[in-house]
């Protein structure tokens, strides 16, 4: 079940039902009920993972909770992270690795009688799993005491609106929220609607649009010229926004409606003047929970290098997250661009600030343009090991763009839809980012003006919106 | 609550409303509509006017069969009524309501119907929905809960608003010419065609390409089964079994799929699976020349 299927749009109201005709101190149960009746809906036997991740960070957090002394706690939180981390590594990389360790063998002539063996990769796995891991590294810093109810615990991990795409919610903000008396309120319940037709405006009008034209183009690299492939090369990164940054709105919508206060997972990224403002801007709850439980203890770890520490902990962050997409050479190069894009930056701040200083740059248009431009760029670039799938598709893209000139691939109607949404993203995050009080649309005092909104962005979704569209990019990783 | 569920149901009843209004306004201008695709789509659910020969298929018949050409050297009416990757369950409920109204002499239906296996297309059928008998059933058959997504004016004419309007006057009785200039470099560089697929034929679609063909025969109507010509070398395999499906049906064989004097001419085609206009020429006048041999006219 996914948000865009008709199922869930009757699966949802009924779980808002039920949550109301359940008593205030049982809503979590309710709540608990429909996350694994919606996570089962999807393929059940994913549900004895997360149930075995559920039992094991429910133990071992108890257990790390009762230790006295530290080098205990530290082993039962390395033993519990051990064993969360173990069904990712399974399920996600054994294939990888598998596959690497034939075409090894294959390239000296060696050749396995056994067969190749595949799986099937659990959806939402590595979403939960940074969610468990985060729990019991909290409880080990004694930021939270651990959990008594294996209920909450397992809520907290199949919570349904999180657990396929995330935001990586920490257990220090919804563990207290799944234990208060859970209330359904008319403000949570219209800033959580907002949120939900905004998400499905990003996913089905902006995203799942662009979506044609760019699988159109990256399915047939050797048909299309340079100039073809650099239009949704550029649109590539507006797709994936559309796609993550939608989920992630509807995700926070209908936890918003349910009463809970999820982070937000995006603040306009593409008006980033630097990548490192881009990344804390995109993707937020991941990059927060790799800061949080990998690049800080690293550059702690590193302070006595100075600058360079700050470089490798950023290398090795990114890397990091690049594999944790998925365990394939372009996730690695992805993650790796990412790091030298921030390195450099890290390395060049001094001076970019002393340049912006002197020459006053801070409130030039042309300056902040030009940053956002090449932000923008800097990302679009890293996105296309992303998009290509392989190495050689992705040098096969950069050879094109820069060689092979030729009549661009115009396939107008989805194009002009395309850009019609685009457009509307593009203008509401440009007033959000820079006249946040002005022409306000859902949140203006005016009734008219809102409902008058709430009809447009709702038209659009209906009228041309791509209403069979595939799954979320982000459900892969 | 009370008062935001109240504010909440008045929404949902302006929207409801703003989607039927909008959805008038559309419909209207769908029927009105130059676009040359959706034009195919209304004349033969629609408008149609009793032609003695019919051509149903997607792309590689749109065009491929110059309708005027051969109504002018046949005497006989007739309208292309293909439609780029429009596959069977759209063809079997067009000739279903063709069939209502009149019945054609000839009935020409592309095999390449057996291989299309997306169902897209079926959305251009949402229109006739609701006013026609035979598109209610096939849609109806091919997902149950469509029924309750065209009651929305938005989600029948989704995606339709610019192709309404990007009326481009290019169709000639269904026919559709692609440029006689090649448009792709490569076909001039193929000497050596490679070997097509063995393609699955799913049971769905090869029971209603088999309906198609009876319903029209047994109306009376002399069916053709076109093989078209495309730049590879027809997998044997599959072309057995298209003959072989074929064969139980009472249609007559048009094969191009393994023609030499086409094949051969990798300039009478505007890319791997299209002719352009030249090859639409020479195509046309294949199929004119065999209406003559099976006295037709």
């Amino acid at each position: 079940m996914v948000f865009t299927s008709l199922n869930f749009l009757i699966f949802f109201p009924a779980v808002i039902l039920l949550f109301y005709l359940t008593p205030s101190r049982f809503r979590w149960l309710t709540l608990l009920i429909s996350s694994y009746f919606f996570y089962l809906n999807i393929e059940p036997v994913f549900g004895i993972l997360t149930a075995a991740i559920t039992i094991s960070t429910y133990i071992f957090t108890r257990l790390i909770d009762r230790a006295e002394k530290d080098s205990k706690k530290s082993v039962l939180m390395y033993i519990n992270v051990i064993i969360i981390l173990l069904p990712l590594f399974f399920f996600k990389y054994f294939s990888a690795l598998n596959d690497g360790v034939f075409t090894i063998l294959e390239a000296y002539n060696i050749r396995w009688a056994l067969p190749k063996i595949t799986f099937l990769l659990p959806v939402g796995i590595s979403y939960y799993t940074f969610m468990a891991i985060g729990y019991t590294v909290d409880v080990y810093n004694e930021e939270m005491k651990a959990e008594k109810n294996i209920g909450i615990v397992a809520l907290f991990i199949s919570f349904f609106p999180l657990i396929l795409s995330g935001p990586i919610e920490r257990a220090t903000n919804m563990i207290p929220q799944f234990k208060s008396e859970l209330k359904l309120n008319p403000s949570n319940f219209k800033t959580g609607l907002q949120l939900i037709l905004w998400g499905y405006f990003m996913k089905l009008v902006v995203a799942d649009r662009l979506a044609i034209y760019i699988d159109v183009v990256y399915g047939n690299l050797e048909y299309h010229n340079g100039n073809s492939i650099l239009l949704a090369s550029i649109l590539y990164p507006i797709q994936i926004y559309g796609d993550l940054g939608g989920y992630s709105l509807i995700a926070i919508g209908v936890s918003k409606v349910l009463g809970l206060n999820v982070m937000p997972n995006f603040e306009r990224p593409f008006f980033a003047t630097s990548m490192a403002v881009f990344w804390r801007r995109w993707h937020i709850s991941l990059i927060k929970w790799l800061t949080d439980y990998v690049y800080t203890p690293l550059a702690f770890t590193y302070r006595k290098y100075g600058i360079w520490g700050i470089v490798l902990a950023l290398m090795i962050t990114f890397v990091l997250s690049g594999i944790w997409h998925a365990a394939t050479l372009s996730f690695l190069v992805w993650g790796f661009l990412q790091g030298i894009f921030l390195s450099i930056e890290a390395l060049l701040n001094k001076r970019r600030s002393r340049f912006v200083k002197k020459y006053k740059l801070m409130t030039s248009t042309i300056y902040i343009f030009l940053s956002i431009f090449f932000t923008y760029i800097l990302f679009a670039v890293s996105e296309v090991f992303i998009r290509a799938e392989t190495i050689e598709d992705a040098i096969l893209v950069f050879k094109k763009i820069a060689f092979e000139r030729g009549v661009i691939f115009l396939d107008l109607t989805t194009l002009a839809y395309g850009f019609i949404g685009s457009i509307i993203l593009f203008m509401s995050e440009f007033r959000e980012e820079y006249f946040p009080k002005k022409l306000l649309f859902f949140k203006n005092g005016n009734v008219l003006v809102r409902f008058a909104s709430y009809l447009f962005v709702s038209l659009l979704i209906l009228w041309i919106g791509i209403l069979n569209g595939g799954q979320f990019i982000y459900f892969k990783f | 609550m009370k008062i935001f569920l109240a504010k909440l149901l008045l929404f949902l009843a302006l929207f409801v409303a703003a989607d039927m209004v909008l959805g008038m306004l559309v419909g209207h201008f769908h029927l009105k509509t130059k676009n040359t695709v959706l034009t195919n789509a209304n004349y033969g659910f629609v408008g149609y006017k009793n032609d003695d020969i019919l051509l149903f298929g997607a792309s590689e018949v749109s065009h491929t069969f110059i309708s005027d050409m051969i109504t002018e050297e046949t005497g006989l009416s007739t309208y292309n009524l293909a439609s780029d990757g429009c596959g069977i369950f759209y063809q079997y409920a067009l000739l279903e309501t063709i069939l209502e109204k009149h019945t054609p002499k000839v009935v020409l239906l592309s095999t390449s119907q057996l291989i299309m296996k997306e169902l897209d297309y079926v959305s251009r059928m949402y229109p006739y929905y609701k006013n026609n008998k035979y598109v209610k059933s096939v849609v109806d058959k091919l997902n149950r809960y469509e029924r309750f997504k065209l009651f929305f004016q938005g989600y029948v004419y989704n995606s339709q608003i610019i192709r309404i309007f990007d009326a481009k006057d290019d169709n000639s009785s269904g026919y559709i010419a692609l440029p006689a200039e090649e448009q792709n470099a490569k076909i001039s560089e193929i000497e050596n065609l490679p070997l097509g697929l063995n393609h699955d034929i799913d049971p769905e679609i090869k029971a209603y390409y088999k309906k198609f063909m009876d319903l029209a025969h047994s109306s009376g109507v002399t069916v053709y089964a076109y093989f078209p010509p495309q730049l590879e070398i027809i997998n044997p395999e599959y072309l057995d079994t298209i003959l072989t499906v074929t064969k139980n049906t009472e249609a007559k064989v048009i094969n191009l799929s393994s023609d030499w004097k086409i094949l051969g001419r990798p300039e009478l085609f505007f890319d791997k699976t299209h002719l352009n206009h030249a090859g639409a020429k020479v195509t046309t006048d294949r199929f004119i020349k065999i209406l003559k041999e099976d006295n037709i006219y």
